[in-house]
């Protein structure tokens, strides 16, 4: 297919305008240069538009505004209603044309807001008989289905800025069923396959009522097919869960990019505050523990002259055997007082009282005061054996203190750091977005192991199903009378083995080759040959590119090189498929270095030898690298400005 | 002779006591009445400064100091009249520390009023580390 | 003339997997045709069935019994 008209009023920048990208001179390279917001990109949606009712390259700008023209809008009175029309005109193949039509009705409700009213979209071709025919609705559909399937037109119509993220967005899975709608296989396993799988099995019930077995395999071997139908249903589920899943985790991903861990931060902040508390509490209980020693500590300083010399007098008394006292002095005394002994009972002479008297003179130490002194002495020298384990102590719960203030401080210089970092950031906002990618992460992980599992069962239930089918096949081979029925089955049975072996060799002879023309389209492309030895495509579709010496860099490639190889991959899928489609690029080398955009536009321009290409170039893509090459090469080439106070454009041919 | 059964401050005292009580009798040990008593005594001794009371105020009971305090306020007393003696008239050795803890009371309360709140115990410490090289202990 | 397209390596492939069997292989390629020109939702069971009928019965003499 190759488009040969588009046609567009009152869409977006396009008050009226009909764009002509007719074949010539053998090349079918069509170029449109504009600057940005003129309009080039919407050309791209336009199409989006009319074939799929999307636009998914909507700039900012663009987005804000509504799809009908603003100068139209401003025109009309209130109230009046207006058309915005799309056409996209094609050639199925020289003597077959189609015509994909969308159009919608807007009233303009004031000044500068208009609601839709209807929308339409119709695809007219002439059947064999060169009768006009008018699909709408559902075969509308179809027919855009059958000629750009919507699944795969991002290998179609391409916004080169975007080339880049290609390998990371487009998953194995994507491109599988790309190449499964491509090269017609789905006609192969969706209609095929199923209709004849649909007259098998209504010939098989007819035969079973001849037998009563075969009606029983039969009956088994449906309830087989259904469960493996509904295994296969949740396994695309699945699949498609997980690519919604990885776009938005990438998505996510891009938005969060530079900002911090949030919660992570969150958590260390607690953390760091939650240390602080402790060690606080652990400070004072120090201090406190610190202020009762040197309390005790203090005293004993303070009352060190007094400690020292009741000491002094108590060592002394007792190197004089002063203390502990071996005269009872107080009994002396009052036996003087008495006059009579009071061990013998005596009655004390003159004589007796003198001696008396002088023992009592000789002793200076009561027994009151030295027992005094002798348990002074005993808690003195207590004090004063303790003192330096005292002093000790005090210092070393003063290093703990000390200890714990650092830590303190640096517990607060953290928090501080982190709070810092914090502020400025709308942590609610940014915590929401980390929790939406988690969640789309546990759906990620949650698919991926029903995936494995409903692969794992549909392996079972594939081997159960061919083994019923062995056994159903038997039964019919024993069954009588049912001739002709039985050879019906078996044609269907041999026709369905054919397609399915059909299937698989096409798909893996596509993959073999789509791998083979992307390697050699890749390295006639790239301008680092040396580095790259191979290009390996699984049988997933997942891409990978290998190293000169023998690893996966397929991650580490630059923008441009990423580019090279999506284009690459396309081109070679549009070749070997055989899928007739044009291909149209808004702002292809954008990402491509001057030096290299040379080579860019001789690729292009050789595929335009077989395959329409459109390219939409700024000017300053347009460069003499890229001019030299695709001005004396192209079919048409238009200019793209603005008027009308910017909001109308033209296009100029040139 | 029979021992007091109290221990006395000065009437005007209790308020010092109060107001020094937050920035320096707030640990656990110090919050005892005796112990405030013994480390004003201590503070009034080591000042030189001993006052006699006006107006006598029973602060705690004689019953609950220990031993060691006892030995302590002894080892005052001993300084103070320079006679073992002193140790037989247990009335007067209590009145020589209530007059040593008068002195030391009014001394502690103005310092904690012309310092910083909450620094007593880093001036103190560092004070008697001070008095203990010039008194060479140890 | 036949609107629908249909791949060429598809008809190439089904032929090989065919190996000979040219009766098969028409039959397929005749309702491959018929799906390409009919896309979406249609009325294929009387086609078919006509289509089973007719090549089964020139399928004599290659019945895998």
């Amino acid at each position: 297919m190759r488009i040969d008209k588009i046609y567009l009023k009152n869409y977006r920048q396009f008050r009226e305008l009909e764009i002509d990208l007719s074949e010539k001179k053998g090349y079918d390279l069509h170029i449109i240069v504009g600057t940005n917001g003129t309009g080039k990109t919407n050309i791209l949606n336009s199409i989006n538009w009319c074939l799929y009712n999307e636009e998914p390259h909507l700039s900012k700008d663009s987005a804000r505004l509504p799809i009908p023209n603003i100068k139209t809008i401003e025109e009309i009175e209130d109230g009046e209603t207006f058309p915005v029309e799309v056409e996209v005109r094609a050639e199925i193949d020289p003597d077959n044309n189609i015509r994909f039509i969308r159009k919608a009705v807007f009233r303009k409700a004031d000044k500068k807001s208009v609601t839709q009213q209807s929308s339409e979209f119709e695809v007219v071709f002439t059947d064999e008989r060169d009768n006009t025919i008018i699909a709408q609705d559902d075969e509308a559909i179809d027919w855009v289905e059958r000629t750009v399937p919507s699944g795969i037109r991002e290998f179609f119509f391409f916004d080169g800025e975007r080339l880049d993220k290609y390998f990371r967005e487009a998953t194995g899975q994507k491109i599988r069923h790309a190449v499964f709608q491509i090269s017609q296989i789905n006609l192969l396993k969706n209609e095929l396959e199923r209709k004849i799988e649909i007259m098998r099995r209504d010939l098989t019930n007819m035969a079973s009522r001849a037998n009563p077995n075969i009606e029983e395999k039969l009956k088994e071997l449906e309830k087989t097919k259904k469960i493996i139908s509904n295994l296969e249903k949740q396994i695309e589920e699945c699949n498609d869960q997980i690519s919604i899943a990885i776009d938005k985790i990438q998505e996510y991903g891009e938005l969060l990019k530079g900002i911090p861990d949030i919660e992570q931060m969150e958590v260390d902040r607690q953390n760091y505050k939650n240390n602080i508390e402790k060690k606080n509490k652990t400070r004072i209980e120090k201090e406190s523990d610190k202020e009762i020693l040197l309390t005790g500590y203090g005293e004993t300083v303070m009352l060190w002259p007094a400690i020292g010399k009741s000491l002094r007098i108590i060592d002394e008394k007792k190197n004089n055997k002063q203390i502990p006292p071996t005269i009872d002095k107080d009994l002396l005394d009052s036996i003087l007082k008495s006059d009579k002994c009071k061990i013998c009972g005596q009655v004390l002479d003159i004589d007796a009282k003198s001696y008396v008297q002088k023992i009592i003179d000789d002793t200076n130490v009561s027994s009151e005061v030295a027992a005094e002194l002798l348990q002074m002495g005993f808690y003195l020298h207590e004090l004063e054996n303790g003192f330096k384990n005292n002093e000790q102590k005090i210092h070393r719960i003063g290093e703990e203190i000390n200890q714990l203030e650092k830590e303190i401080n640096e517990n607060d210089l953290n928090l501080i750091e982190i709070n810092r970092k914090l502020s400025g950031y709308d942590e609610q906002k940014i915590a929401e977005l980390h929790n939406i990618r988690k969640q789309f992460e546990q759906t990620h992980n949650h698919n991926q192991r029903r995936l494995g599992a409903f692969i794992a069962e549909i392996e079972q239930r594939n081997k159960t199903k061919d083994q019923l089918q062995k056994e159903l096949d038997g039964e019919l081979r024993k069954a009588d009378h049912i001739e002709d029925l039985k050879k019906e089955i078996n044609f269907c049975a041999k026709s369905l083995e054919i397609l399915q072996n059909t299937s698989r060799c096409i798909m893996e002879e596509t993959r073999e080759r789509i791998q083979d023309r992307t390697k050699e389209l890749f390295s006639d492309l790239t301008w680092k040959k040396d580095t790259f030895r191979d290009i390996i495509i699984d049988e997933d579709y997942n891409i990978d590119l290998i190293h000169s010496a023998g690893y996966s860099f397929l991650g580490s490639i630059s923008a441009g090189e990423s580019e090279l190889l999506a284009l690459a991959f396309t081109l070679a899928l549009h070749e070997i498929s055989g899928f007739d489609a044009p291909i149209l690029i808004d702002t292809p080398v954008a990402r491509i270095s001057d030096t290299h955009r040379n080579k860019f536009a001789k690729i292009l321009s050789e595929v335009s030898q077989n395959k329409q290409v459109l390219l939409l170039f700024t000017p300053s893509e347009y460069s003499i690298e890229v001019s030299s090459i695709l001005d004396s090469n192209y079919a048409t080439k238009y200019s793209l400005t603005l008027s009308s106070g910017e909001m109308v454009a033209n296009m100029e041919a040139l | 002779m029979s021992k007091p059964d109290r221990l006395y401050i000065d009437e005007k005292d209790r308020d010092l006591y109060s107001k020094v009580e937050k920035e320096v009798f707030s640990n656990q040990l110090l919050n005892e009445r005796k112990n405030q008593f013994l480390f004003a005594l201590s503070i009034g001794f080591r000042n030189e400064i001993r006052a006699q009371l006006e107006t006598r105020e029973g602060f705690f009971r004689s019953e609950y100091l220990l031993p060691k305090d006892v030995s302590l306020i002894n080892a005052v007393a001993i300084y103070a009249t320079d006679s073992i003696e002193i140790l037989s008239n247990i009335k007067e050795v209590y009145r020589i520390a209530e007059e040593y803890a008068h002195g030391g009371i009014r001394i502690l309360h103005d310092e904690i009023a012309t310092n910083q709140v909450g620094s007593y115990f880093k001036m103190f410490e560092k004070d008697i580390y001070e008095l203990k090289k010039s008194l060479n202990i140890g | 003339m036949e609107k629908g397209r249909v791949s060429g390596q598809i008809l190439l492939s089904i032929r090989e997997n065919c190996q000979g069997d040219e009766i098969i292989a028409s039959f397929l390629t005749k309702l491959l045709y018929e799906e390409a020109n009919h896309p979406g939702q249609w009325k294929w069971r009387e086609t078919y069935d006509k289509y089973l009928h007719d090549f089964v019965n020139r399928w004599e003499g290659e019945d895998e019994n």
